[in-house]
């Protein structure tokens, strides 16, 4: 599981171009509703067996605090 | 007095292409979409919608920021789209003014997104898996296709799905009509959308008997069952008024509407309650029954279907029977279910406009229950109306009926 894998991901489930999937943009502000949160979260557990609830994630938080729930490491 | 209904913008996609004008060229020249279906455990025949629908003209032209708020979208609100998105470029209402609240969508499906509720299925009991993708419910829904078209396009009024089996698409565009009667809506977008090809849906279909293992020969001898199509049909019906001031294109008038439930047999039609669907049509329209008619059949090319629809086309018209044309188009775009009516009613006006009957295909020879004044060449014909028939399962029955502009 690589960061490209789980931003390919995330681009798959809430239908964002890549490119725009800045690691400090927000949830909120990338406009990602709360079904495509759970759909990612969804096929994050369906692919990699990790589990996150999603009470644990907040329309606030940056994609790399997201990648960081999960365990990927943001690329410098 | 009340508003004539008009149509002004026509969309489909079936197996025979996406477009209008790629579907009435095929059915004109009498190509078929009937192909060989491989499913993973066995086969059949089916008219299949070559290559993925959101990739099709209309919907590949959409920012995708606009798409991405639909969320996942099933092969059947893909058709829908694509089907609506060329109807209203088509009728010049594009960002138009009035597509935001006098406008109405009523869309008939005779099942929701079969794919997905299949996929879901596969993980619950072929993998036990526990959890099913959350976009599940939403993007199968049966009322999906409607909605998603809603939100596309800013459609602020009445928005539903509406299902009646095969006759879906046809009683969606009978009550659309009524709408703008009534005075309830300006302008609807009525139509329907089928997406079956999908392995749990054709077998369910081929379990049940019906479908043939060759091809769909409407009327003819040694027919032996419908074929399954898929794909959409999305009309605009405006009221006369509106498309006058607007300065509209008309392709034509939908001018009848009557509807009949046989009340006997959910699978075994009923002679009288198709005539008397046929009756109210004519009567709703004020149409003489010896008025030179292009009949578009059900035609299914089922072993009770065709004799029981020829029987009641007999017992309608009579002698007069023979100032008609009967054409059955199933036999080029398959049985589209939902979208059947819909599709067929376009291809009956493209007719009317043409004045060219399409041809039925894949007929091998008279079926003495079966004796009508088929059309087995292109043929140029000039008939004032066109009567559309849909019979659903349950005995559901509609008759369309449609002029010239």
């Amino acid at each position: 599981m690589t960061y490209d894998d789980i931003l390919a991901l995330v681009a798959q489930e809430t239908r964002l171009p890549p490119e725009r999937l800045h690691p400090e943009a927000t949830l909120a502000t990338l406009d990602i509703s709360s079904i495509d949160m759970v759909s990612m979260l969804f096929e994050l557990e369906d692919r990699y067996g990790i589990e996150i609830q999603s009470e644990e994630l907040t329309r606030e938080m940056t994609l790399r605090q997201v990648f960081e729930r999960i365990g990927v490491a943001v690329p410098q | 007095m009340t508003d004539r209904v008009l149509v002004t913008g026509l969309g489909c996609v079936s197996g025979l292409g996406y477009g209008v004008d790629s579907n009435w060229q095929a059915a004109r020249e009498g190509r078929s979409a009937i192909r060989d279906f491989p499913m993973t455990a066995g086969s059949g025949v089916a008219a299949r919608v070559e290559g993925e629908p959101t990739a099709a003209p209309h919907l590949s032209t959409v920012e995708p920021e606009r798409l991405r708020r639909l969320g996942r979208l099933d092969r059947l609100s893909a058709f829908t789209l694509e089907a609506g998105l060329e109807a209203v470029a088509d009728a010049g209402l594009d960002r138009h003014p009035s597509l935001a609240d006098r406008t109405a969508i009523v869309i008939g499906c005779g099942s929701g997104g079969n794919a997905v509720i299949e996929t879901a299925y596969e993980r619950l009991f072929a993998r036990d898996q526990r959890k099913v993708h959350p976009q599940t419910i939403p993007s199968s829904m049966i009322a999906a296709p409607a909605a998603h078209l809603s939100m596309l396009l800013g459609i602020h009024g009445t928005v539903f799905t509406l299902s009646s089996a095969c006759a879906s698409s046809a009683h969606a565009l009978g009550e659309a009509m009524h709408m703008i009667r009534a005075g309830r809506a300006d302008v609807v977008l009525a139509g329907g959308a089928e997406a079956c090809l999908t392995r749990g849906s054709f077998t369910g279909w081929q379990s049940l008997g019906v479908l043939a293992s060759d091809t769909c020969r409407p009327f003819s001898r040694d027919r032996c069952g419908m074929v399954l199509g898929e794909g959409a049909a999305v009309l605009v019906l405006e009221s006369e008024s509106h498309a006058i001031a607007r300065g509209a294109r008309v392709h034509g008038e939908l001018a009848g509407y009557g509807t009949s439930s046989d009340a006997v047999h959910m699978t075994a039609p009923d002679v009288e309650g198709i005539a008397a669907a046929i009756r109210a049509a004519h009567h709703d329209a004020r149409v003489a029954f010896d008025t030179p008619a292009l009949i578009s059949a059900h035609g299914t090319g089922t072993a009770l279907n065709d004799p029981a629809e020829s029987a009641a086309l007999h017992r309608v018209y009579g002698t007069a029977l023979g100032r008609h044309r009967v054409v059955a188009t199933k036999s080029a775009h398959g049985h589209m279910i939902g979208a059947t009516g819909a599709i067929e009613f376009v291809l009956g006006l493209k007719a009317l406009t043409d004045n060219a009957a399409p041809p039925l295909l894949n007929y091998l020879g008279p079926d003495p229950d079966c004796d009508l004044p088929l059309v087995l060449e292109p043929e140029a014909f000039e008939p004032d109306v066109l009567i559309s028939n849909s019979f659903a399962f349950g005995g559901l029955n509609t008759v369309l009926v449609g002029r010239r502009a």
